[in-house]
């Protein structure tokens, strides 16, 4: 399933539904809320960790001429209660119509890389309609800063980013301990050549402390799963 | 809703990029000093042994 969804072209319309945002939004699953356009192939790495599962309605994954049929959602699909999955079925089916409608009004299936000015009318349109039938509640303007936000942070849930706990992934841990047991074994090296050879004076010592500093340095971030560099510059990086 | 348009795709960070979030930057930032504090002190420690090590064992 997974190898079928990354040839699946680069951007999709995503449904704008906020009916009920307390069915769209829990601790276990987000049903992606959006207005704009979003590449599949940004999901790749988390869904080949597994970490990520799309679960799609009445099984048109593979139809990529209907991919407006299709509802994204992040988290455990066992989850996710059937309850949920009907409740938004019906609103879905509506405004996947009017979508489809839209994709032939715009030759969107026939053209593969639509402009920005065409995305941005169908997104406009789109939500035109899903205000006018009284498919969305909230009638606040559409923010993608916002909604952008809030993806983030179910993100940072999935791959398993924790403020001041964790920011780096696996690969960037070994990356350290790498670092701090060679640095240590440069140390070492250099105390005992200092040790041994007794016309060395002895406050080369000092020399020392940098590769003492590199191997804690890197040692406390793999044992803390933490990179302190990252943790001073904003940044996180969970490969 | 979609009345603020926008001029690109939106492109979300996922398995690596910047954090927005004030709270989240503050408490990475105090781990972040946890860490370089621990470093230096344990530094200062064990090249402070050697030091004493080499000045007086040998």
């Amino acid at each position: 399933m997974l190898e079928e969804i990354l040839v699946i072209r680069e951007s999709i319309p995503i449904f704008y539904y906020n009916k009920d945002p307390d069915k769209a939004l829990s601790d276990n699953y987000y049903i992606l809320q959006s207005g704009f356009f979003v590449a599949l192939t940004h999901f790749a790495n988390e869904m080949s960790n597994d970490k990520l599962r799309y679960v799609i309605l009445e099984n048109k994954l593979y139809a990529l001429d209907e991919l407006s049929d299709v509802l994204l959602i992040f988290g455990q699909k066992e989850k996710l209660s059937a309850e949920v999955l009907s409740s938004v079925k019906e609103d879905l089916k509506k405004a996947a119509n009017y979508l489809n409608q839209l994709f032939n009004k715009y030759q969107l299936k026939i053209a593969p890389n639509p402009s920005i000015d065409i995305i941005d009318k169908v997104a406009y349109e789109f939500g035109e309609y899903l205000k006018e039938i009284n498919l969305v509640e909230d009638d606040r303007p559409f923010d993608p800063k916002e909604s952008r936000s809030m993806m983030q942070k179910f993100i940072f849930n999935a791959i398993g980013y924790k403020s001041g706990q964790c920011n780096i992934g696996k690969a960037e841990r070994q990356k350290r301990l790498i670092m701090g047991i060679i640095s240590f074994a440069i140390a070492i090296i250099g105390a005992m050549t200092i040790f041994f050879i007794p016309t060395i004076n002895a406050y080369y010592g000092f020399l020392l402390m940098l590769p003492i500093a590199m191997g804690f340095f890197g040692l406390f971030q793999y044992f803390f799963k933490f990179c302190a560099i990252n943790g001073l510059t904003k940044k996180y990086d969970m490969h | 809703m979609f009345k603020k348009r926008h001029s690109k795709i939106e492109k979300p960070e996922i398995i690596e990029g910047e954090i927005d979030f004030p709270e989240m930057i503050k408490a990475d930032f105090r781990k972040a000093l946890l860490i370089i504090g621990l470093t230096f002190l344990a530094t200062m420690i064990t090249t402070a042994g050697l030091l004493l090590a080499f000045l007086f064992l040998r």
